[in-house]
């Protein structure tokens, strides 16, 4: 279920807050985690089960890790808990990559071998969940927090719908607190509504219009022009920034609906002016978990310089895969690994080069890394870049029929967008009106017309994803 | 949150709304099962039918697609773009305009055209006009270079030329439009079809040009005009769902019709195009039957003194449509599509006659006696690969007095399975393959069979046997099936 699903929007959130806004306090958890398992249930019972287990074996291993005295102990509870945990989703995110690539590799010696490997469907949510559960394991482990003795507790924390399928990853140290004890106010639900109002349009407007035109050129290059599979990957930047972001955006209205505040997950990425900027403010959530639970465990820059390029090596070479099971999303990590470690050893120079400069080195590579990241396989995603940097008019007209009014008019949108432009000239009215008599009224107008607007994006975003899809022929084809 | 609750609550209450214009493929409301609750088909299933289905949905659709057109210009859907002067036009028409005739088809519009003379038929052969050709000034700005394209090198010219060193009686409606537009208005901005004019225009013009083709000549006596479509003229404005249409004018022929006592029989075969020929000959009262089959299904027939009747029918004998017929008109289609299917199906029809053999009408659905029929492997042992792909070829004989045919909704198939050595079954899966056209009764065709050998060493049969889709297995009425080729996988 998507929460840019009619279904969602129509049946089940109206249901789940409206139930949520009337039940006593103290049911509510309970009723966000019965929730929780119908969203995950939706999916397939059998994943849900499988989640339940996931729940059970984390919160008995989570009790067991301090009761032990013994640090030797404790660390082969932990490990058992994180192979449970890590090899889960091994199984089954990477397996048929592990057995394909065995497949290929036997091919070489004996091209007659095939192996016929079961196709493990992908449990939506796994490698979120997992890393959730793992920061709170680790946690238990290093004494940050106390074990929770309340599985309902765990069991909500674990399931949780609003970031279950796409995060943002929420640590159980920053929620503990919220879920045991959280205050739901009618200004925090207004923000809430308002929040989710703009992620959905950032999504149904915005990334679906800019991403049909992607879609079109990335999945043929070979028949368009150069500046054309350009207008394509930057299509799709746009799209993957707008899409996640709306749904984290949806993720903290939701949350705060409900009375959480989950930590951002998107500050702006496009406007970095090196690829270590990007990363602190592009899905921030993963990024910190990487640095908190693998890159400063390994030693982080504590250690001389090969150290740190090899931790960070090995922490993209980890995002990447985290990403999807294929060669392309490790190239994507080392790709972004390597361009860190280069920033590293010419810091010097980088911090010389004028900021233009830097904003257009930083925004090619990171383009260049969405090539990779968005081609079906990493040969796919070679020759995508060399139609992008080996310059061919052939075909020059062939992407103008994508070019309608609309795509243009959301491409630059999404484009206005990508900088914090709205929010500054928003902060500079409402700074002039604080210090005139009209403080009041401007504050109050502010907060007003910026809730219209966005149940008018609300509406308009509703309107376009019931129109979806409807797309009618005359009469069929014969 | 009731606001957004409502249109569940109203679907719950099952208050239906007006149905969107246009063909889409509806979803079935899911029956619920234990299994597929638990795999997740059950929701997929419930999602995919919801989305469809829930109330107000037409509302918001209709809504969209208004303020979408004010908005951008635009219509909700990927198949209607709007050029200037309002002008709709179909995407396909825009993108696929040049699709290349192949041999093949040519060589099988010589032999329609051939095999009509020696009936003593006389054959036509229309190209319809594309919209986009006639109007290219209205074509949406973004895709006027590769109509450019198009009109630098179309298939329209590059069909005629060949049909002309073929010597096959054709009129090409493209450039005869191109300059009668000036005059009048052959495309309603609406439509996705040539208006009746046009149609009008173009048959006048072939009975000028060819004077023994039709008994009498068609003549325009008016022309009339309204604010309103005629026939087809609004079809493309129809899938928009938008609520006004745009201001305006529509045309219509009014023929003189022809009074002389003899009248002839016409059968015609094409696309949608054809509608509007139907129509306009109908009209002219030279023809005392046509009967026109869009594709191979949509059957229009007319007689003297009736008006056109259509009907939907897979089991069209195009024998019986053609037997008494005088005069044989083939269109292609506008974007340069040769129906292949039908000219197949024609020429077919046209060597029974020949022949003298009578019928080919097919029974729908096949009997227990039908099942009569014999396989016999050209091979009847083979020696494979783990895994390698198998071409076995057998000869298919129908013994029975049905004609066994491939063609929908029920087709008559050949199907294969996998067993060991001993006969036992590997899996449940049976492979179906195609057989072409019909075979008539004590007939024997080749069908060719497209399988892939198991991937283990051993010895394995190949089961082959034939079934009606959704009727009959022939294995259950026929002791001789199946027949098997022993397939020794190394």
């Amino acid at each position: 279920m998507l929460f840019t699903s009619p279904i969602f929007i129509m049946i089940f959130l109206p249901i789940v807050v409206l139930v949520y806004l009337l039940i006593n306090n103290k049911f509510r958890n309970n009723w966000l985690l019965i929730s929780s398992i119908v969203f995950y249930s939706w999916s397939g019972v059998q994943y849900m089960m499988l989640l339940l287990i996931l729940v059970a074996v984390n919160y008995f291993l989570g009790l067991l890790t301090p009761t032990s005295k013994v640090k030797r102990t404790q660390k082969i509870i932990l490990t058992i808990s994180l192979v449970i945990n890590f090899g889960t989703l091994a199984f089954f995110k990477y397996f048929n990559f592990f057995i394909s690539n065995i497949e290929n590799f036997v091919h070489i010696f004996n091209p007659s071998f095939t192996f016929d490997a079961p196709n493990i469907p992908l449990p939506i949510g796994i490698s979120f969940f997992t890393f959730q559960i793992a920061s709170y394991l680790l946690d238990v482990y290093w004494g940050k927090i106390k074990p929770q003795k309340n599985i309902l507790v765990i069991a909500l924390y674990m399931t949780l719908f609003p970031p279950f399928i796409a995060g943002p990853i929420i640590r159980y140290f920053d929620i503990e607190s919220q879920i045991l004890n959280r205050k739901l106010n009618s200004s925090l639900f207004a923000e809430g509504i308002e929040r989710f109002c703009y992620g959905f349009a950032k999504k149904v407007l915005i990334a679906n219009n800019v991403g049909a035109a992607a879609e079109a050129i990335i999945n043929q290059p070979q028949n368009y022009s150069s500046p054309a599979c350009w207008l394509g990957i930057i299509c799709y930047a746009l799209q993957i920034y707008f899409d996640f972001s709306g749904y984290s955006d949806m993720v903290i209205g939701m949350g705060k609906m409900f009375g959480f505040t989950f930590l951002e997950n998107f500050n702006y990425p496009y406007i970095s002016k090196s690829i270590r900027e990007f990363w602190k403010r592009w899905h921030i959530s993963l990024s910190s978990w990487f640095k908190d639970y693998l890159y400063i465990p390994l030693g982080g820059s504590r250690n001389g310089a090969f150290c740190t390029y090899r931790n960070l090596i090995l922490v993209f070479l980890l995002t990447g895969f985290w990403h999807g099971a294929n060669w392309n999303f490790v190239a994507w990590g080392l790709w972004h690994g390597v361009f860190l470690i280069i920033e590293r050893v010419f810091s010097g120079l980088f911090s010389r080069i004028p900021s233009v400069l830097a904003h257009i080195y930083t925004i090619l590579v990171i383009l260049a890394g969405w090539v990779l990241f968005r081609a079906e396989s990493l040969e796919s995603g070679v020759i995508y870049l060399k139609y992008m940097f080996i310059p061919t008019l052939a075909n020059w007209d062939a992407h103008l029929p994508l070019m309608d009014i609309e795509f243009i008019f959301y491409l630059f949108v999404g484009i206005a967008l990508s900088a914090p432009i709205f929010p500054k000239v928003r902060d500079i009215i409402v700074n002039k009106c604080s210090a005139t008599r009209f403080a009041l009224a401007g504050s109050f107008a502010n907060t007003t017309l910026r809730r219209l607007f966005a149940l008018c994006m609300f509406f308009l975003s509703t309107l376009y994803m019931v129109s979806a899809s409807f797309n009618p022929f005359i009469y069929f084809r014969f | 949150m009731l606001i957004l609750a409502a249109p569940t609550l109203i679907t719950v209450l099952k208050v239906k709304t007006r149905a969107l214009y246009g063909a889409v493929v509806n979803e079935d409301r899911p029956i619920y099962t234990k299994r597929d609750i638990f795999n997740g088909k059950f929701q997929h299933d419930y999602e995919l039918w919801y989305n469809q289905n829930f109330y107000s949905r037409t509302h918001i659709v209709r809504l969209f697609t208004q303020l979408r057109y004010t908005l951008f210009h635009k219509v909700v859907g990927t198949r209607v773009v709007i050029g200037a002067k309002n002008t709709l036009f179909e995407t396909g028409y825009l993108r696929y305009a040049d699709i290349q005739y192949t041999e093949e088809q040519l060589n099988l519009i010589k032999a329609v055209k051939n095999k009509c003379e020696q009936l003593g038929k006389r054959f036509f052969f229309i190209i319809p006009a594309n919209k986009v050709l006639i109007y290219p000034e209205r074509t949406p700005m973004r895709y006027v270079r590769l109509v450019e394209k198009i009109l630098e090198n179309s298939f329209h010219i590059r069909l005629a030329e060949k049909l002309e060193t073929e010597g096959i009686p054709y009129f090409n409606s493209t450039p005869f439009l191109f300059f009668e537009k000036s005059n009048y208005n052959l495309f309603a901005i609406t439509g996705v079809h040539w208006n009746l004019l046009a149609a009008a225009l173009v048959l006048r013009e072939i009975s000028r040009q060819n004077p023994t083709l039709f008994k009498g000549n068609i003549t325009i006596e008016y022309i009339v005009s309204s604010s309103k479509p005629f026939g087809s003229d609004a079809d493309l404005f129809g899938i928009t769902n938008l609520k006004y249409l745009p201001k305006t004018t529509y045309y219509a022929p009014v023929l003189k019709r022809y009074s002389g006592e003899e009248k002839e029989k016409i059968f015609l075969n094409g696309t949608s195009f054809d509608g509007q020929l139907v129509q306009v000959l109908s009209d002219t009262g030279l023809f005392a039957e046509i009967d026109e089959v869009e594709y191979t299904y949509v059957h229009r027939h007319y007689e003297e003194g009736k008006s056109i009747s259509t009907n939907t029918d897979y089991n069209i004998s195009y024998y019986e449509l053609l037997n008494d017929k005088d005069i044989v008109i083939i269109s292609s289609g506008p974007t340069g599509a040769i129906l292949l299917p039908s000219l197949k199906r024609i020429e077919r029809a046209l060597d029974l006659m020949l022949s003298g053999h009578g019928t080919d009408r097919v029974q729908n659905k096949l009997g227990p006696e039908d099942a009569d029929i014999s396989i016999k492997p050209l091979k009847e042992q083979i020696n494979a690969k783990g895994g390698e792909k198998l071409k076995i070829t057998v000869k298919f004989t129908n013994n029975s007095n049905s004609i066994q045919a491939s063609y929908n909704p029920y087709p008559v198939k050949v199907i294969t399975y996998w067993t060991r050595a001993d006969r036992e079954l590997i899996n449940n899966i049976r492979e179906q393959h195609n057989i072409k056209g019909l075979i008539l009764p004590k007939e024997t065709v080749d069908v060719e069979i497209n399988v892939r050998a198991p991937d283990a060493p051993g010895e394995y049969l190949l089961q082959i046997s034939a079934a009606q889709e959704l009727v009959m297995q022939y294995e259950s009425y026929n002791k001789k099936l199946p027949v098997s080729v022993l397939v020794r996988v190394r």
